[in-house]
């Protein structure tokens, strides 16, 4: 089935209202990303909060429960409503974009879908307002914490509405980001020239269509055992708290993947474009993200070791085989870089501390796949360091690379160079400065989720520090919004491909692309398209 | 058989063996119908896809040019619906109603069910 073209509609609605009702892809893809960038911009400031309450030894900023409201609310925001719908919004714009369709293949489902992401991160957030405050019972929210007799505030209530609402949003974009590039690619498009990112997000909506759904299953449980009185998780009732964790952990681990597999996709695209070469062993990136999918599905438990309720042999085998697929990856991104002619713009930069980040992450990860590790581990720092270095140090700048990647051909404004590796450098060495202490803190004993410690451990140098790097942080970002404004304000006509080697077809229409995406759609008779339409010499050494 | 359809049918196959091995080696109920889920979830759309084999191109045709094709009609694409946003506010409201306000679930229900209809008129 192909998608060329299709019929042009006038636009009746302009300004706001034209946002509200919008069903074009590009709009929406922008509304996901400005939405999750909001909700970054929070919970950055939130773990500001946490890091000043942290940077010394009885420090009393705020309190044990704000803390734990803080802490709760940051790790929400970043988990749900940041890394992933940042994603969803990425591929929301470039999916069609890359396989040469006008628009999604929902465009009324694709606008419910972020309406209902929007309500449920206000709804989370609205618990702030009510009596007793917002949600404190952690991101993962374990029973029987999160019970009606532990955390009996409405904003416990309206947290577990507002992820519900997320999770349906969530369930019915991966339908739309599945749907979309299985059927309708443009000739020429076969399956194994549909670009990586494109393919890598296919992933991702197979793990939220296998793992959402036990997230809302488990809320919708624990709502109805504090307001129906059931007793699913109860365990003085007949119930039992480690069901929820296994549902939790269910959608928990594969939702780890579905924040980073988005953004492998990303530093594919980016490591060939600025290495100048196609993308080394496409197969193989293309099979490993399956792999990273399917193995992602039956590893939840390690998450459980210290229940002492999980099979540990069988979840450690299976984390431990997750190294393999991702290790493809490195090799394929070194192999891409490889004699490539590599030029080191901003989104190269980022590229760059991505893998670094990552690879640190990825290794710590094999430590706490291992059981008796993991129980040293588990509650310390040492795992908080862990999951920032895969999902901040990865993710993050991932995002930030696809931000200056493609801010050119969404916005049709290039951002300042200059400003860009400021902040890309001052943003790696704030977060190692930050995480990589946290490594040393667990080992040596400091536990997560404490709101103050004592001066006697020895933990007040470790912990300044990181919360000097967080300061380098928010710094880098502020550096990334003076950028915005400075950059837009130079504005000037940008060719289709600002960067002159972009190889998928959003580089082979105008920056912004038009209503539908293109005019006219080059022929498609490699893996790289737009950059044989560009380059004709070159054309015969693209990947067929 | 075409790519989509060995995505399917070799993620429904890893699933069913992995909560296989899953009840073998811990004999837990939970995780082996999770896993079953994910395997059992994958079958249903290999089974629709062979039912449907040679009656379309999932995989695209390699030679067609987007020129030859010029014209097709592939659908109808909205560029705007007030409905969705709607239909999403409704839903929120009336899930926070159930939870937290009876009154208004039941507005909210009244506006999902008159949203609803909007919207498949519109899309129809």
């Amino acid at each position: 089935m192909s998608a060329i073209t299709a019929p042009p509609r006038a636009l009746v609605q302009h300004g706001i209202v034209a946002w509200l009702v919008t069903t074009d892809h590009k709009k929406i893809g922008i509304l996901y990303m400005l939405t999750s960038l909001a909700f970054f911009g929070v919970a950055g400031f939130l773990a500001d909060v946490i890091r000043l309450q942290l940077a010394q030894p009885q420090e009393t900023i705020v309190g044990p429960h704000l803390y734990d409201q803080v802490f709760t609310l940051h790790g929400t925001a970043m988990i749900f409503l940041f890394v992933a719908p940042f994603g969803f919004g990425l591929a929301n714009y470039l999916v069609p974009l890359q396989i040469g369709a006008p628009d999604m293949a929902f465009p009324r489902l694709n606008a419910y879908s972020y309406w209902l992401f929007l309500l449920g991160g206000l709804t989370v957030f609205s618990g702030i307002v009510t009596q007793g405050g917002a949600a404190s019972a952690g991101w993962y929210a374990f029973a029987p914490l999160s019970d009606v007799r532990v955390s009996a505030g409405t904003g416990q209530d309206l947290w577990f509405i507002g992820l519900i609402l997320t999770s349906i949003s969530g369930i019915m974009t991966a339908i739309n980001l599945l749907v979309t590039p299985l059927v309708f690619r443009a000739p020429g498009m076969t399956m194994w020239r549909v670009p990586i990112f494109t393919w890598e997000m296919i992933a991702t909506a197979l793990m939220i269509l296998m793992a959402f759904p036990s997230l809302t299953a488990a809320f919708a449980m624990l709502l109805l055992d504090r307001h129906a009185g059931a007793h699913f998780f109860d365990p003085g009732a007949g119930g039992d708290p480690v069901l929820y964790m296994h549902l939790f952990w269910f959608f928990g681990h594969p939702e780890v993947y579905i924040m980073i597999l988005p953004f492998f996709g990303v530093i594919a695209e980016v490591v060939g474009v600025f290495s100048r070469k196609p993308i080394f062993g496409y197969t193989g990136l293309v099979l490993s993200a399956f792999a990273i999918a399917g193995l992602s599905m039956g590893v939840w438990a390690h998450h459980m070791f210290t229940t002492g309720a999980v099979n540990d042999p069988f979840f450690s085998a299976m984390s431990f085989l997750i190294a393999v697929p991702t290790g493809i990856k490195f090799f394929n991104w070194i192999g891409t870089m490889w004699r490539g002619a590599i030029s080191f713009e901003t989104p190269m930069l980022f590229a760059i501390g991505f893998m670094l980040n990552f690879l640190i992450g990825g290794i710590t990860g094999i430590i706490v796949a291992s059981p008796p590790l993991d129980f040293q581990a588990n509650g310390s720092y040492f795992l908080v360091s862990h999951f920032h270095y895969t999902l901040g140090g990865g993710s993050m700048f991932a995002i930030f690379a696809a931000l200056y990647f493609w801010f050119p051909k969404i916005w049709g404004v290039k951002l300042d160079e200059r400003l860009g590796r400021l902040h890309a450098v001052l943003m790696f060495i704030g977060f190692n400065l930050t995480f990589f202490p946290m490594f040393v803190l667990g080992m040596m004993g400091m536990p997560r989720r404490v709101f103050t410690y004592s001066a006697s451990p020895g933990w007040g140098a470790l912990n300044l520090t990181a919360s000097v790097g967080t300061l380098l942080i928010t710094i880098a970002v502020a550096l990334f919004v003076c950028n915005i404004v400075v950059s837009s304000r130079k504005r000037e006509r940008l060719p289709d491909d600002p960067w002159g080697g972009g190889f998928t077809l959003e580089w082979a229409t105008s920056s912004p692309p038009p209503e539908f995406n293109f005019e006219v759609l080059p022929p498609i008779r490699s893996k790289r398209p737009a950059f044989d339409l560009h380059h004709p010499e070159h054309a015969h050494e693209s990947p067929k | 058989m075409t790519v989509t359809t060995r995505l399917f049918i070799s993620s429904m196959s890893f699933g069913l063996v992995v909560a296989a091995i899953y009840w073998a080696t811990t004999k837990e109920l939970v995780g082996t119908v999770l896993l079953g889920l994910f395997g059992g979830g994958f079958a249903f759309v290999s089974a629709y896809l062979i039912s449907i084999r040679g009656k379309t191109r999932l995989d695209g045709d390699e030679e067609r040019t987007p020129a030859e094709l010029a014209g097709e009609r592939i659908g109808v694409f909205s560029l705007e619906s007030p409905w969705p946003v709607l239909l999403a506010i409704c839903t929120a409201a009336l899930l926070i109603g159930v939870v937290l306000h009876p009154m208004l679930a039941v507005l909210a229900a009244i506006g999902f069910a008159v949203t609803l209809w909007q919207l498949v008129r519109e899309s129809v």
